[in-house]
């Protein structure tokens, strides 16, 4: 018999204006000791399933739930607040997100690894924990048991999460997302120490992910959710390999792999073919280059920032020196803390360089400041953000928002601001009714665009890309990915593309540099990283990258 | 929908207050008439609220003794609000000019607020305009440093950054992209801060440092009723309610504003009903 049956689950929102439901006649099941990939895109419901089966999900929201869970035989629905309370932690452990905001900042690892045994087992308690900690690597036990959270690495704390779950030890582990939120690099390490952990163990799991490429890694089975539906439930090898549904096809076309290039577009999904049957991608046809490329490289020349003052200072970019020509997609890729965003604001001027000269054209970025006129280099640098949500002020209308480099930089008003704005609006691809709209009324995939349109909105020479889809979903990071590609083949502009992901930047850079702790260790053409990469980290970035076995038939991807 | 109600019945019963205070006078006897004879009279038909020592009528007094303590605290909001809405969106968004206003407004706020408010009062000499500016003094910091903290929250936005990108000065950025986000809870913050004002403006003519008798207001009705408060307790009761319920509407009206701004504090309000449902 299954250890989790879930026979025709919904689950719907209750609001103002009637439920929502967020998902739909779900059923599938799970076998003691295997685990189940639960992959689909935001809006999916796959957190919505995982928090649903723990009984989560009824703190943080007021949702309407029927249909059976059925742990060991017994429907969890149907039980009482108290008795829940015995499933939880005891049979069902929980693994989130974001370890920080998961454990207790005020408490040391100890206390809350011993948390849920009664006092007088404490001592037993305590050598599980030790038992535990060293068996998810973090071996210097007595040092960790009395660290605070605020004290340990994100990898770190996904480790102490992971033995928190174990320490009861469940059947049932749900992991949502677990390492989304750290590098590639301790990701690989993550994965593997919970495939092992969890045969150890015997637990069972279900693993909540939006890549593909996790999934790959650690699922036996993978259930793909859309839109709160389950189009596709199989063993890993049938999906990955010999996908059923559309939908999931189009999924794993759209993840960026290694040796694929994608410089003549991405293929993206498309909802209208999705409904009409066996296709669900399309590729656009990109224009032709339209402009000669000239003007002035951009050079960077031996910059270095310094934060803090000597003593505890921290060297965030250490003798820099990178060179873009005109028309050139570069890529600079890099994990968290590598520099790599410091650099790309010291190139849009908004840090000023501790030492070294960033010259563009006629520009100069010196650690006095940028030299001549501010409203000049902005015209001919903008900068697009990672997060569309928090670089795009809540209140403004997208019209507005596009049209303030606008009145600033250029000094449009009036009827010719309001044209040049409906222009912009239309070169992103946006519909002629988003002008009208806020930020909280657009979808991800909307609001990155209106950023990018302010981007363009100056006709810039260089924009500096700032990780611009890693907040999105592949389908649409694939749109976002062809907008840019559009825009360099119409426009003259040079692209610094930053970004952690190590598949789509080698998949369309012309060059690419690799950042690691302040320095930039290697530059050099995709095909030269990826096939003989000279520096030990980007050989190291290479084997953490998360893959997808290669499809077999490559005419899926309807080109 | 539960949120709207609250709101709207307690802005409607202020609301009625304040006309009741501006309209009423005209139909009710004289605040200043004596009449000996009839003092220290409990409530009746001719006097709602009875007669105070001098043989005044109370009703009256109350009504028009709002038009002091509520036109009052509400200038004291206006003002208060206002410096410190300025204060903390500079100092919020200009590090340098932080350095030097938080540390002022710190050193303010380490004196006790109603004896700094006496000192002002005693040093310039008891009146509206002293009270006034005694008073905004007092609320100005507490005002400033709400404000500043959001706008910290606010500047360290990625849209701060874009519009320096998009070319945009610092004061247009403050006045164009940090103000209108930090507006609803400097809303808040009026409301609240007119409950604090109400109660600091009562303590203060109670004192006798506001507001000069015969005058009234809420505040020195109450100590003038304070000697008779076992004969004629209605003489205290009545302000002092009114006082009450005036800082109790507001109040109301305060959290359900703050629950209709502030999306945390309404999935928190939210999962409590929801706790008290399921239960």
């Amino acid at each position: 018999m299954a250890l989790l049956e879930l026979d025709r689950l919904s689950v719907g929102l209750v609001t103002e204006h009637g439920d929502r439901e967020l998902v739909h006649e779900l059923s599938l099941d799970l076998a003691a000791g295997r685990t189940l990939c639960v992959v689909g895109e935001s809006g999916s419901g796959k957190t919505v399933t995982a928090l649903s089966i723990i009984r989560l999900l009824e703190f943080v929201a007021p949702v309407r739930t029927s249909g059976q869970i059925r742990f060991d035989g017994e429907d969890l629905t149907g039980l009482s607040p108290d008795r829940m309370r015995g499933y939880r932690g005891r049979r069902l452990g929980m693994i989130f997100q974001e370890a920080l905001d998961s454990l207790n900042p005020a408490q040391r690892v100890r206390r809350q690894l011993v948390e849920c045994y009664p006092r007088h087992l404490r001592e037993q308690a305590e050598a599980k924990a030790r038992a535990l900690l060293t068996e998810v690597g973090l071996t210097d036990t007595e040092r960790v048991l009395n660290l605070y959270p605020h004290q340990m690495s994100g990898g770190m704390q996904q480790r102490v999460m992971i033995a928190l779950a174990l320490m009861s030890d469940p059947d049932l582990l749900i992991a949502d997302e677990p390492t989304t939120a750290l590098d590639v690099t301790t990701q690989a390490e993550i994965l593997a120490l919970f495939d092992r952990v969890r045969r150890d163990h015997g637990t069972a799991c279900v693993f909540i992910t939006h890549d593909m490429g996790v999934a790959a890694q650690v699922a036996d089975r993978i259930a793909v959710l859309y839109r709160g539906k389950l189009v596709e439930i199989g063993d890993r090898d049938e999906v990955l390999t010999a996908p059923s549904h559309p939908y999931t096809r189009a999924l794993l076309a759209c993840v960026p792999q290694l040796g694929v290039s994608r410089r003549e577009g991405f293929p993206t999904i498309s909802e209208a073919l999705l409904d009409k049957g066996e296709v669900a991608t399309e590729t656009l046809v990109l224009p032709p280059h339209e402009h000669p490329v000239d003007g002035a490289p951009l050079v960077v020349d031996g910059v270095s920032k310094v934060y803090g003052r000597s003593g505890r200072s921290l060297r965030a970019v250490d003798e820099v020196s990178l060179e873009i020509a005109p028309g050139e997609f570069f890529g600079l890729v890099g994990e968290s803390g590598s520099g790599k965003t410091t650099l790309g604001r010291m190139i849009s001027a908004l840090e000023t360089p501790t030492s070294g000269t960033i010259s563009f054209g006629a520009h100069r970025c010196t650690p006095k400041g940028l030299l001549g006129s501010e409203r000049e280099f902005r015209r001919a640098t903008q900068l697009i953000f990672q997060d569309p949500q928090s670089s795009l002020d809540p209140r403004h209308t997208a019209a507005r928002i596009i049209a303030e480099p606008l009145r600033e930089l250029i000094g449009l008003r009036g009827s010719e601001l309001d044209s040049r704005v409906t222009e912009l609006i239309a070169e992103v691809g946006l519909p002629a009714d988003t002008a009208g709209k806020l930020p909280a009324q657009l979808s991800g995939g909307q609001r990155q665009r209106v950023s990018i349109a302010r981007a363009i909105a100056a006709e810039p020479s260089l924009i500096v890309a700032d990780e611009p889809t890693s907040a999105l979903d592949v389908s649409v990071q694939g749109q976002v990915m062809n907008l840019l590609l559009h825009l360099r083949r119409t426009r003259t502009l040079s692209l610094l593309f930053i970004t952690h992901n190590l598949s789509l930047v080698l998949s369309v850079a012309d060059r690419v540099g690799v950042m690691y702790r302040g320095e930039l260790v290697e530059v050099g053409e995709p095909e030269q990283i990826r096939l003989a990469p000279r520096h030990e980290y980007t050989r190291r970035l290479l084997a953490a990258n998360p893959e997808l076995p290669r499809l077999p038939e490559p005419g899926l991807l309807n080109r | 929908m539960r949120r709207n109600r609250t709101l709207v019945l307690a802005a409607g019963a202020l609301g009625l207050i304040v006309l009741i205070v501006l309209v009423l006078p005209v139909f009710l006897p004289s605040v200043s008439a004596t009449d000996p004879v009839h003092r220290l009279l409990p409530p009746s038909a001719a006097h709602l609220l009875g007669t105070d020592s001098y043989g005044r009528d109370v009703a009256s007094r109350l009504v028009s003794g709002g038009r002091a303590s509520l036109g009052l605290s509400a200038l004291i909001t206006v003002c208060a609000a206002a410096t410190g809405l300025v204060i903390g969106l500079v100092s919020g968004f200009f590090r340098a000019a932080d350095a030097v206003l938080m540390r002022v407004m710190d050193a303010w706020m380490s004196f006790p607020a109603i004896i700094l408010a006496m000192a002002l009062a005693i040093s310039l000499g008891a009146s509206l305009w002293t009270e006034l500016i005694a008073l905004t003094v007092i609320f100005t910091p507490f005002t400033a440093r709400v404000i500043r903290s959001r706008v910290l929250a606010v500047a360290s936005r990625a849209y701060i950054g874009a519009a320096r990108v998009s070319g945009m000065g610092r004061w247009k950025t403050l006045l164009v992209h940090v103000f209108p986000n930090v507006l609803p809870l400097a809303l808040v913050q009026v409301v609240v801060l007119a409950a604090a004002a109400m109660l600091v403006d009562g303590a203060m003519s109670f004192l006798g440092l506001g507001i000069a008798p015969p005058t009234p207001t809420w505040g020195n009705m109450i100590a003038e009723g304070r000697s008779y408060l076992v004969t004629a307790p209605w003489l205290v009761v009545v302000p002092g309610v009114t006082i009450m319920l005036c800082v109790f509407l507001l109040n109301l009206v305060g959290s359900a504003l703050r629950q209709a701004v502030d999306p945390r504090a309404r999935t928190l309000h939210e999962l409590q009903r929801l706790r008290t449902r399921t239960t």
